[in-house]
């Protein structure tokens, strides 16, 4: 069974699937925010209670997650400035 | 003997013998074999008494080489689970080498589970290392050679520890049996730091993310279930409950992930991904209460089974691609859509989004260290999960199966692989929608509603935020792209640093050796030569002397020894 294809580039005639078109990736995005401000509004209906009293604060997590994630990308691309080397730096 | 056979043997071992047939057999045959085996092994432990030891007596030493309990057992179904999924990726794959080592290093795991004394337990510990060590060799390449030599080094060194530890606990105590150790003592601490080199403790992490990603398509899956899990597992056995256990653990949730946004392989990636989720466990096992433990041993289930599926997915691809950098893969959903879904399907899990085997698992934990307000933990334990959800979540599928199409067109991966991975995407979804019996085998009794609607809404905030982050990131070109690179981390030091301080040091000598040699033999010519100067027959010490001026410088020398022996 072993693998005797091998990788190919160029044209292919898969090339327009239906995630290929902006149109769709814009839908996929449009999706992602609408599941975003459902899940905020999902915390008018039901009584917070976390195990710290920010927990309860409106649409605590969602911010959290956001400006986590930013801080996480921002720092790791300083990060890449200190300790990024050529590929073959070890060899 | 009959005894030990029949009843006695520590489950696992089934694996070990079984790997005899199965190099022997032709391929087919021992295939089969090798997939009943952990069957087998399973079906053997589920029909045992949940609580059972077996002990046999060498020399004057009691060594209990089987011990099931609630803590052990929930481990070894997982190893067996794990051993069965990796042995179905690996069925089409004609290497003996590898069969036999991949049998003995699952056997071996689940055997040191069940040991109930340190002895043997540093048996079966040194077994895992030496074993494994083949799967990251088999793949033969040069890279791989190296990266397996200073694996074997660094997993061997921690085995000793153990063996040292162990020494001085007995010498104190008199006692090996393995219960709750703590770090009161040097015998414990010893021991802490070995299990602390297997568990990847930050800055004794090194050899993961430089050994996994060398080891062979079907290595690194059996690689990312069985050792580091052997180490939660004694963790939690012998440090339950111990404090200095939640700074490090938090620190290894957050301290890899900045290293997994920037790394280009991603098996490496997923291997830093690997240190993230075991600082999760770790923590769980230094807050020490029940819902701790029982937190930390789900995630376990959970874990090593998407921690596999992941590693398959991009096996799969290394595979068929025979690439696995970021920046050299895209689009493969196009060729290759069995794994991708399945990969997403893992993606999900690890990022513990609802439904999944992670969340059930990663809520608990969370909720154990809320109960105690650890508010720092807690919330470094957030941000961790937002970054589980770029470099797990995101990064790996995106950039392998979607992101840029890279144009490479493959075949799907190999059926066995891609039910082996399906096997793994059923257990992470029913494992989410059916938590119960899960904690049902849990090493306590579980109290545990993870679908409460706060616990779901916060964890969709926080990781759909996380996605919408990422999105915007992306489209404004800010996400850092994926660049042929490597980055430096703590295994700088001994495959750089060192080789580099060592050349220094022995370049200063060989220059030092130089100088003092050539200098010593610079003097040596020099009095030669100066004595030959003054002594050749053309100097005035080596003309001819008349006979009456010699006879007058001695009667000089003669008087001065005279006048000279007065005083």
């Amino acid at each position: 069974m072993l693998d005797e294809s091998k990788p190919s580039s160029g044209g292919h005639a898969d090339d327009d699937r239906w995630l290929d078109r902006p149109s769709s990736v814009n839908l996929i995005i449009k999706l992602l925010i609408l599941a975003c401000v459902l899940s905020v509004v999902a915390d008018f209906f039901y009584h917070k209670h976390g195990d710290y009293g920010f927990q309860e604060w409106l649409a605590f997590d969602a911010l959290f997650g956001f400006f986590a994630y930013v801080g996480l990308v921002t720092t790791a691309k300083g990060v890449r400035r200190l300790l990024m080397r050529d590929e073959d730096y070890y060899d | 003997m009959i005894d030990v056979l029949s009843n006695g043997l520590p489950p696992g071992v089934l694996l070990i013998v079984g790997a005899i047939p199965a190099v022997l057999l032709p391929h087919r045959p021992s295939q089969i074999v090798m997939m009943a085996l952990p069957l087998l092994g399973l079906a053997q432990l589920l029909s045992m008494p949940g609580e059972f030891s077996y002990t046999i007596q060498l020399f004057d030493y009691g060594l209990q080489i089987t011990r099931i309990d609630a803590l052990s057992r929930v481990f070894g179904i997982v190893f067996y689970i794990a051993a069965f999924l990796g042995i179905l990726y690996a069925s089409h794959q004609r290497d003996r080498l590898q069969a036999a080592a991949a049998l003995i290093y699952a056997g071996a795991a689940i055997a040191a589970v069940f040991a109930g004394d340190l002895l043997t337990l540093f048996v079966w510990w040194e077994l895992t290392a030496i074993s494994s060590v083949f799967l990251i060799w088999a793949r033969r390449t040069e890279a791989a050679l190296a990266a397996g030599q200073r694996y074997l080094i660094i997993q061997v060194s921690s085995g000793l520890l153990l063996l040292a530890g162990a020494i001085l606990l007995h010498s104190e105590s008199g006692s090996l049996t393995f219960e709750h150790i703590g770090i009161e003592s040097l015998g414990g601490w010893l021991i802490f730091i070995s299990f602390g080199i297997k568990a990847a403790f930050p800055f004794l992490h090194g050899w993961m993310k430089d050994a996994y990603p060398e080891a062979t398509v079907t290595g690194t899956v059996f690689l990312s279930g069985f050792t580091t899990k052997l180490a939660i597992y004694a963790l939690a056995r012998g440090y339950a409950g111990t404090d200095i256990l939640i700074p490090i653990g938090v620190t290894m949730t957050a301290f890899p992930i900045f290293f997994a946004v920037i790394e280009n392989d991603l098996r490496r990636v997923l291997s830093y991904s690997l240190n993230n989720q075991l600082g999760f466990m770790v923590v769980g096992i230094g807050v020490g209460t029940e819902l701790a433990i029982n937190g930390t041993v789900a995630h376990v289930f959970a874990h090593v089974i998407y921690k596999a599926l992941l590693f398959m997915a991009m096996g799969a691809v290394l595979f068929r691609t025979g690439t696995i950098k970021a920046s050299e893969l895209g689009g493969l959903y196009k060729s290759m859509p069995w794994t991708a879904f399945f990969c997403i399907i893992g993606s999900l899990s690890i990022s513990g989004f609802p439904l999944t085997s992670g969340f059930v698992s990663k809520s608990m934990i969370l909720s154990a260290v809320g109960f105690e307000h650890y508010v720092i933990i807690s919330l470094v334990l957030l941000f961790a999960s937002a970054g589980v959800l770029d470099h797990s979540g995101i990064k790996i599928p995106f950039f392998s199966f979607f992101a840029h199409d890279s144009g490479i067109r493959v075949k799907e991966a190999p059926l066995n692989m891609r039910l082996a991975m399906g096997i793994a995407a059923a257990f992470c979804i029913g494992i989410g929608v059916f938590p119960e019996p899960l904690y049902a085998i849990l090493p306590y009794p579980v109290d545990y509603h993870p679908y409460s609607m706060g616990h779901v809404v916060t964890m969709l905030q926080l990781l759909l935020f996380a996605a919408l982050a990422f999105v915007l990131l992306w489209k404004a070109g800010l996400y850092p792209a994926e660049l042929r690179s490597v980055v430096l981390d703590i295994d700088w030091i001994w495959r750089r640093l060192l080789p580099r301080a060592w050349a220094g040091v022995a370049g200063t000598w060989m220059i030092g050796q130089r100088w003092f040699l050539g200098t010593a033999d610079r003097a040596r010519h020099g009095l030669l030569d100066f004595t030959r100067a003054q002594m050749s027959p053309w100097t005035r010490l080596g003309e001819p002397w008349p006979t009456g001026a010699t006879a007058m410088w001695a009667s000089v020398l003669l008087l001065a020894y005279l006048l000279l022996s007065f005083y």
